[in-house]
């Protein structure tokens, strides 16, 4: 803890490491347009799933923000800069789900941001942190996936800090696995197929959503 | 340097004059009004000072992200007024707010957009909005930048979708060349529109002008002026008249078809039900049908309404309640003073018209 907290005094040099972002049904990869199985009687088919992560507030620097596509696998490959202190043997992530309220009240954003990505709510402020678009069949019965989740302000605040990792010189690539079939099965148990806007659900699928994100050598 | 406008655009502000600062706004005060005068670098870091009038607040808007620039201005400005912008062809941002009604959408009820569809809500006059931090009624939009993109891509006003617009933007010669160095890309089109809007400021109607001691206000008016001080003004504040990032209710029944709960329904929170952003009463006079909805044809309905009611405070302003009784006469010496607010410059400026 004191090591961190004494991070901005020591900083002397940005450092790079590399993260693989992966989609992931329990131990499967979600591919896009097919129907996979979450669960013994539950199957979904997601045609389209973008989301944001950024760099939380008070770690700001160079790029902010990075919009990943399952379908373009670039997009998955992050470089993830952070400072490094010449004393320093460990190291961390430290990653945001969503996009911080600083920048979404901020004016226009360019790059990952620039509107025109698709990713923002044009009819209020706000980045939609998670689009996940497609089907899903419960016991048989289908009905359409769509899910725009985020939102940034009061008890519709969607932002999560992913949990820290830590990780010595010698690592120049992680994984991050994000494994959704918690997820889907709170979407199950809620039976909220379309959320379209900045809500308390929102939030709490986001929240959860981030509790499936793991980090792997 | 070039003069933006002519010497009547503003009211008077004593020149207030940033010389240390490359590049900034200027204004020069005379008695008349006063010039915006931009130099060619633009606004520089702490440029939104250089907005300062006598007895203003500071604007809102932060101008290094966006700093002025006359190329810009003119950009947003054929941009508010391209109907090519919408999907029938045939609206632009200028259908629904008409510079001689203050920007607002006059004897429309609610606002009509593409292929005659109508929206929910009252197209509200466009002015002084560099003060402002919220938008929409409900302030849904809480930059001046992005908002733009509401009216655009929604279904019952302009209708496109983003893509279509940049590939518009894109292969057409006219806005090639307005774009000139630029990248033609969505941020620096919502960055122009905003530029645009941000130079409509509407503060040299004959309140001003009594408030410069440039005229005296007659008995009436004077009347109206003290009335709406003790009733209206703890919501419609000068020098804005309005409360820029409040919301609040002023005792209106939902309308049972829209049934618009107003502000709750972008905080989800209860106790923002039937909140309404406070719009300014500048140009009243002239912004005609009333109300979030439209519901009100004529200033005397307005006050008639207002004329007995015991209104709640929002606890932004306060709490508590805001009693109101107004008779007869005292209601026509209201609708006096709202008269005062009308900016006949702000009006007919022709840097504020479509472009010819
Ligand atoms: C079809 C009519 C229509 C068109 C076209 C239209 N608007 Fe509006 N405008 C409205 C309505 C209605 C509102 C209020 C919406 C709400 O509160 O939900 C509004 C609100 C606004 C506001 C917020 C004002 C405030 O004080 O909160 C701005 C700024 C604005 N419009 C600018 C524009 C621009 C720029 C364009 C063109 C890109 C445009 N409008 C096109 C009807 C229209
Ligand atoms: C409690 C705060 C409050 C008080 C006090 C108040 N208003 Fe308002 N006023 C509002 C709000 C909020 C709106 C928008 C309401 C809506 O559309 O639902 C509004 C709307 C208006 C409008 C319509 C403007 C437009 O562009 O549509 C006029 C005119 C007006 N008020 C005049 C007055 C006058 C005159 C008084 C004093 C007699 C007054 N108001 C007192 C809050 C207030």
């Amino acid at each position: 803890m004191l090591l961190l907290s004494l991070e901005s005094t020591f900083v002397t040099a940005q450092s790079s490491i590399q993260i693989q972002h992966q989609v992931k049904l329990g131990d499967v990869s979600l591919s896009l347009g097919v129907w996979q199985k979450s669960d013994s009687n539950v199957s979904v088919r997601i045609d389209k799933l973008r989301w944001y992560v950024s760099l939380p507030t008070a770690e700001k620097k160079g790029c902010k923000a990075w919009l990943l596509d399952l379908s373009d696998s670039a997009s998955l490959n992050q470089i993830y800069m952070y400072p490094t202190r010449s004393d320093r043997v460990v190291r961390n992530i430290s990653l945001l789900f969503g996009i911080d309220s600083a920048i979404q009240v901020g004016g226009v954003g360019t790059g990952a941001l620039d509107p025109a990505r698709g990713m923002y709510w044009t009819w209020q402020t706000g980045y939609v942190q998670w689009k996940m678009e497609g089907a899903i069949r419960v016991d048989g019965a289908e009905s359409p996936l769509e899910l725009h989740l985020g939102g940034f302000d009061g008890p519709a605040n969607a932002q999560v800090l992913l949990p820290k990792f830590m990780f010595d010189s010698s690592v120049d690539s992680v994984v991050a696995r994000w494994n959704i079939s918690p997820f889907l099965a709170e979407v199950v148990h809620r039976k909220k197929y379309g959320v379209m806007s900045p809500s308390p659900i929102a939030r709490d699928y986001c929240r959860i959503i981030a509790d499936g994100v793991s980090f792997h050598k | 340097m070039s003069v933006f406008t002519n010497s009547r655009f503003l009211g008077l502000i004593a020149g207030v004059v940033f010389s240390s600062i490359t590049g900034c706004i200027i204004f020069q005060g005379d008695a008349n009004g006063s010039k915006l005068v931009f130099s060619g670098a633009g606004l520089s870091a702490r440029s939104e000072r250089t907005l300062i009038a006598e007895g203003w607040p500071l604007p809102r808007y932060d101008f290094t992200q966006n700093p002025i620039d006359p190329e810009m201005v003119a950009l947003g400005r054929k941009l508010f007024y391209d109907v090519r912008l919408s999907s029938d062809g045939r609206v632009s941002c200028g259908s629904c707010h008409s510079s001689y009604t203050a920007f607002a959408h006059v004897d429309h009820p609610r606002s009509h957009g593409v292929l005659d569809r109508e929206g929910r809500r009252n197209a509200p006059a466009l002015m002084n909005l560099a003060w402002q931090s919220e938008f929409m009624w409900d302030g849904a939009i809480k930059h001046l930048d992005l908002q733009s993109l509401a009216p655009l891509t929604h279904r019952t006003e302009m209708n496109m979708s983003i893509d279509s617009i940049l590939a518009f933007l894109k292969n057409d010669p006219g806005y090639q060349r307005a774009f000139g160095k630029r990248e033609i890309g969505i941020p620096n089109m919502l960055k122009a529109f905003a530029q645009f809007e941000m130079t409509l400021i509407s503060r040299n109607s004959r309140y001003d002008s009594m408030k410069r001691k440039q005229v005296v206000f007659t008995d009436q008016e004077l009347r109206g002026y003290q009335l709406f001080q003790k009733n209206c003004a703890v919501c419609h504040s000068e020098p804005l008249f309005s409360k820029p990032g409040t919301f609040a209710h002023n005792g209106l029944q939902m309308d049972s078809i829209l049934r618009d709960k107003g502000r709750a329904e972008i905080s989800s929170n209860p106790a923002d039900d039937f909140l309404f952003k406070i719009p300014s009463l500048r140009n009243v006079e002239v912004t005609y049908p009333y109300m979030h909805d439209g519901r009100m044809k004529t200033l005397t309905e307005v006050v008639k309404y207002y004329s007995d009611q015991t209104l709640e405070l929002p606890k932004t302003l306060g709490g508590g309640q805001k009693t109101i009784r107004l008779d007869s006469k005292e209601r026509v010496d209201v609708v006096a003073f709202l008269m005062t607010l009308t900016d006949p410059d702000f009006l007919q400026n022709p840097s504020f018209q479509e472009p010819r």
